[in-house]
């Protein structure tokens, strides 16, 4: 028997999965800011001088990055309303969630663009007088700032895709209203098509803004 | 978290034993299955039929753009319902995490072939051999080699992705924490037990690729003697 697509029935709830959709892109957004910013302690951690600063961003990066973040945003759902004595929301648990995870892998790349400025220019600030801050806010941050760009963009697409899973702790995001979608119209392979689709028409024009960041960026050798 | 519940939680350790098992034949036949597709949508990539390369693009970039976890339920749910035909779970997840996985395997395999510089294949064409021939014998060996440490990036991500076919039940280890939590009513710890396994996995994973980078690029930069600028971008976009 062949199949007969009703999309008619799913489309009738495309008021849902919008609203779905808009807080899709909130989360990203909300949770690319504080990942960004959270990681950026973390790699001022991470790089100082003292040892026990730097070995407690190391332990907490790899954990994170060792990790999968499901199994983070399921242990901070469980876990931070006993430790905290809070009761979250499940979408600041999501926020909390991604920051922590995301902001392990944005550090490391952080790090990597500091590292990638050659030691000889901090060594000639240095020689000249500069002290360490200066030479981390004038010569450093701005090179490497330019070399971090484009995988902070590639993370902008990681992010939104992650946020996929904040379903699986009931924030009514995309991924979540379509499964309600798909059980209250008995329509699961239209549904779940079509939010298949919806995420790549989002996605994809942000994927080839990515590379065209990669492009514009690349250092020049 | 008691040493109590702790030392409740170390009975059940068979189950969760039998959880890191699937969670590792999972990745496996992700890496396996999705580099043999893999091959096959780079060939398409960087083959000159118009036709073919751009199948392959559109393959990539909405296996890429897309969540794995829509991906995981539209195998499940959807697609036994287009095709008229039953899958389980496992099934089902190895479906999806095989096509995810080639999607970017097959990037840095078309990478690797790429990074081949042209004139090695056209002294090969100008000797006689074929295309099939060139990509065989000169190209793959030595596209290989330097696709190695991003291979096993991709096996430690596949063993984090696996954590998300516990969405549509398969018994990997993250499922079989959940079970284990809500059975015994010790959720935390039984998540936290999780953790460390999953960080057990793929620590010494990541030591160990970091590990055949260093080497694998020392070793390029001795015979290549390419620059270490290029390097570094291409390492700092492979960790994107």
């Amino acid at each position: 028997m062949e199949y007969q697509w009703q999309f008619d029935v799913v489309w009738a709830q495309f008021p849902k999965l919008w609203d779905g959709l808009q807080l899709t892109i909130m989360l990203a957004v909300v949770g690319f800011i504080l990942s960004a910013s959270f990681a950026l302690v973390v790699v001022l951690a991470r790089i100082s001088s003292s040892r026990f600063l730097s070995l407690l961003a190391i332990g907490y990066i790899n954990f994170f990055r060792g990790t999968p973040f499901i199994v983070q945003l399921l242990w901070l759902y469980y876990t931070l309303p006993v430790v905290t004595g809070l009761l979250l929301s499940s979408i600041s648990t999501a926020l909390i969630g991604i920051t922590l995870n995301l902001g392990a892998f944005i550090a490391e790349t952080y790090r990597a663009g500091i590292a990638s400025i050659d030691k000889g220019q901090s060594e000639a600030a240095a020689a000249l007088g500069m002290t360490h801050a200066q030479i981390m806010a004038r010569i450093v941050l701005p090179q490497a700032i330019v070399r971090v760009i484009p995988p902070l963009a590639s993370y902008w697409i990681t992010i939104f895709k992650d946020t996929s899973l904040f379903s699986l702790i009931a924030v009514a995001e995309l991924t979540y209203q379509s499964r309600l979608v798909a059980v209250d119209t008995f329509r699961p392979l239209e549904t779940y098509t079509l939010i298949a689709l919806l995420y790549f028409a989002v996605t994809y024009p942000q994927a080839r803004l990515v590379d065209y960041i990669f492009d514009r960026y690349r250092v020049r050798s | 978290m008691s040493l109590q519940s702790l030392l409740e939680l170390s009975q059940y350790y068979p189950f969760l034993l039998k959880g890191v098992g699937w969670t590792l034949v999972l990745s496996a036949i992700s890496i396996v299955g999705g580099s043999v597709v893999g091959i096959v949508i780079a060939l398409m990539r960087v083959s000159s039929f118009r036709a073919l390369s751009f199948a392959g693009v559109v393959y990539v970039d909405f296996f890429r753009t897309t969540p794995l976890v829509i991906q995981l339920i539209w195998f499940y749910y959807a697609f036994p319902i287009l095709a008229g035909v039953r899958l389980t779970e496992i099934e089902a997840g190895c479906i999806a995490m095989v096509l995810y996985s080639a999607a970017y395997l097959a990037e840095i395999f078309r990478a690797g072939i790429l990074s081949i510089e042209k004139g090695q294949r056209e002294a090969a064409l100008a000797l006689g051999m074929n295309e099939a021939y060139v990509m065989l014998r000169i190209v793959f060996p030595q596209a290989f080699i330097r696709m190695i440490p991003a291979i096993a990036n991709i096996f430690i991500s596949k063993v984090k992705d696996s954590a998300l076919v516990s969405v549509i039940g398969v018994p990997e280890l993250l499922r079989q924490a959940s079970v284990m939590g809500e059975f015994t009513a010790l959720r935390m710890e039984s998540l936290t037990i999780a953790a460390m396994l999953y960080f057990c996995l793929t620590y010494p994973l990541s030591k160990g690729s970091n590990w055949l980078h260093r080497r694998l690029t020392s070793t390029e930069l001795k015979s290549s003697d390419a620059g270490l600028d290029e390097q570094l971008v291409r390492a700092v976009k492979k960790a994107a």
